[in-house]
């Protein structure tokens, strides 16, 4: 067997384990993408086979009457195309495909959360691990608020509540949080190993996410946590030992296989956020990344558009260490994505594999964004996709009904690289 | 014969195997046990017409539910299609409220819509019924309905367009 028949495998087994709303969410989330890989679509119908047994319909006589209903009612008169116009692809429509009834906002939530874990198994990898050593924090921390009066401040106002397999740590405190919520400002290292280039920078509300592809091609993530923010799940791993960041005391867990992610966890009692480190980096990095953070003002999310036509609204978006995807609708059911993928990665490749078949037979018109030399192409039923790279090779990809003007305005609002 | 029971018998087996799952992921999508069923019934219509192409696919369950989503897209593409043109017709969005009339909706819209078309297009777009109920009502096969349902739709469309 080979290794990605393994990993086929692993992750059709890991379906088994998951939960039915979850189930569903992927079904829902793979009708509303474009197309679907094969092993997309293996892992689909696996979900849809395994909400069928949990539902009891295996053997319930309904295939057995559908069947003769095909035979007699159906089969016969088929004509040969479909009964509902022709199969044609997702993208030539102009029409959105939206499944009914609508989906629920916590279904909606869950397919989000299920298209980022999707899309950056690496990066969430990560955040597992950080769980995991979260909640080892708690666990040791257990005894660090026995013997240890200052430490009492990094988790006080903080509570765990166990959900399933997993546990979420919400901030409960009645006390006010002083300067939090400064949306200006954002934390970052001033200081990172050689070879490691900021990505992604992903604020979700509850958490500020930055995002660094490192050296040998994994990931860095820091995470830092106001304590207004709702609540964020971890998963466990790992022992843990005191160390101090910034005169706070942390906890620092350092994998027991070497290579694998190490973590460093901390309450900033300055800034009066929970901040974490989780990279596969010896523990004297990511010390020293620690102790170099500073916040600052007015920075931008880079490698993401920046200005959007005003028809659009979000309808969905997923991002990570090597890959921020975003897609958006109009009231005419017009679809604009944006990808971008890092040099190297396999999110790359796999763009570049649907870029190439997107562009198949047309012609590119050459143009620039930003100085850089960028090709537009156009299907024949308008759709026009706007492809580029930055001088480290990450590739930028938009796709959609747009002008050309209104694609090279959206390409040239994204800050490239870092 | 023996090539065509041995297709046949392949087909049914596959049929039944994967019906459970096909129809929860079509029920998912499209809200409606009649229509997921449809739905169904439509993909494995494709693929005995596509014969060559299903025996030819590297695996045959993921070619069927492959066609089966874009079957399923395609039916909610039609349904937004059809209703867009019917409520195109109606500014005062009596349809949109659930008029029924048809005494009425020959009054509102006067010579601009037939009520046989507008009815046909009516059960499939707004009352979301499938091919097989509509024919069942027409007395027809699902693929004359089909046929029906296209031409009802050219002929509104270009009395549409007539009155622009």
């Amino acid at each position: 067997m080979t290794q990605s028949e393994k990993v086929r495998q692993k992750r059709l087994k890991a379906l088994e384990r998951t939960s039915s709303a979850d189930l569903e969410a992927l079904l829902l989330l793979d009708f509303q993408s474009q197309e679907t890989g094969e092993t997309e679509m293996d892992e689909i119908l696996r979900a849809a086979e395994i909400l069928a047994a949990r539902q009891h319909r295996q053997g319930d006589g309904g295939a057995d009457r559908a069947w003769a209903e095909f035979l007699e009612k159906y089969r016969p008169f088929a004509g040969g195309s479909s009964l509902y116009e022709s199969a044609e692809a997702p993208s030539a429509s102009a029409v959105a495909v939206q499944p009914r009834p609508a989906p629920s906002p916590s279904l909606r939530r869950r397919m989000r959360r299920l298209a980022r874990q999707a899309s950056h198994p690496i990066w969430y990898r990560l955040l597992r691990t950080a769980a995991c050593l979260a909640l080892c924090l708690l666990l040791s921390g257990g005894l660090l608020l026995t013997f240890s009066p200052e430490a009492r401040a990094v988790f006080s106002g903080w509570v765990r509540e166990i959900c399933g397999d997993h546990l979420e740590y919400r901030y409960a405190s009645s006390d006010e949080a002083a300067g939090t919520d400064n949306q200006a400002v954002i934390y970052r290292p001033a200081w990172v190993p050689e070879g490691c280039r900021l990505t992604n920078i992903s604020d979700q509300g509850a958490s500020v996410s930055l995002l660094y592809e490192t050296a040998n091609g994994y990931g860095l993530v820091f995470q830092y946590f106001p304590t207004s923010s709702g609540a964020f799940s971890i998963y466990m791993e790992g022992p843990s030992e005191t160390v101090t960041v910034r005169g706070n005391p942390a906890d620092l867990y350092l994998s027991l296989v070497e290579g694998n992610t190490n973590g460093l966890v901390w309450g900033d009692t300055e800034a009066e956020l929970l901040m974490s480190i989780f990279a596969d980096l010896p523990r004297e990095d990511l010390l020293r990344i620690a102790e170099s953070i500073r916040p600052v003002s007015g920075e931008q999310p880079p490698n993401r558009p920046l200005w959007f036509p005003d028809s659009y609204t979000l309808l969905n978006s997923g991002d990570g260490i090597s890959r921020i995807g975003i897609l958006c609708t109009n009231d005419d059911g017009g679809r604009l994505c944006y990808t971008y993928a890092t040099a190297g990665s396999a999110d790359r490749e796999k763009s570049w594999a649907e870029i190439t078949e997107a562009a198949a037979g047309l012609v590119a018109e050459e143009v620039l964004i930003n100085g850089l030399p960028a090709q537009l192409y156009r299907q024949p039923d308008g759709t026009g996709h706007l492809v580029w790279t930055n001088p480290f090779g990450d590739l930028y990809w938009i796709s959609g009904p747009l002008t050309a003007q209104e694609f090279i305005q959206m390409a040239e609002s994204v800050i490239m690289g870092s | 014969m023996e090539d065509r029971n041995t297709w046949e018998a392949a087909v049914e087996q596959l049929y039944k195997e994967l019906y459970p799952a096909l129809h929860i992921y079509a029920l998912r999508v499209l809200g409606e046990s009649a229509l997921a069923e449809e739905a169904i019934q439509d993909a494995f219509c494709i693929a005995c017409a596509k014969r060559e192409q299903f025996l030819a696919s590297s695996d045959p369950r993921r070619w069927i539910m492959c066609t089966l989503k874009h079957v399923c897209q395609n039916m909610l593409r039609t349904q937004a299609r059809l209703k867009k043109l019917l409520l195109s017709l109606d500014p005062g969005r009596c349809l949109a409220a659930g008029t029924t009339d048809l005494v009425s909706v020959d009054v509102l819209f006067g010579d601009l819509s037939d009520s046989e078309d507008f009815r046909l297009l009516k059960r499939i777009a707004l009352d979301r019924c499938t091919m097989l109920e509509v024919a069942e009502e027409l007395g027809i096969s699902v693929e004359s309905c089909k046929k029906r349902v296209q031409r009802a739709r050219k002929r509104l469309q270009e009395k549409i367009e007539a009155c622009i």
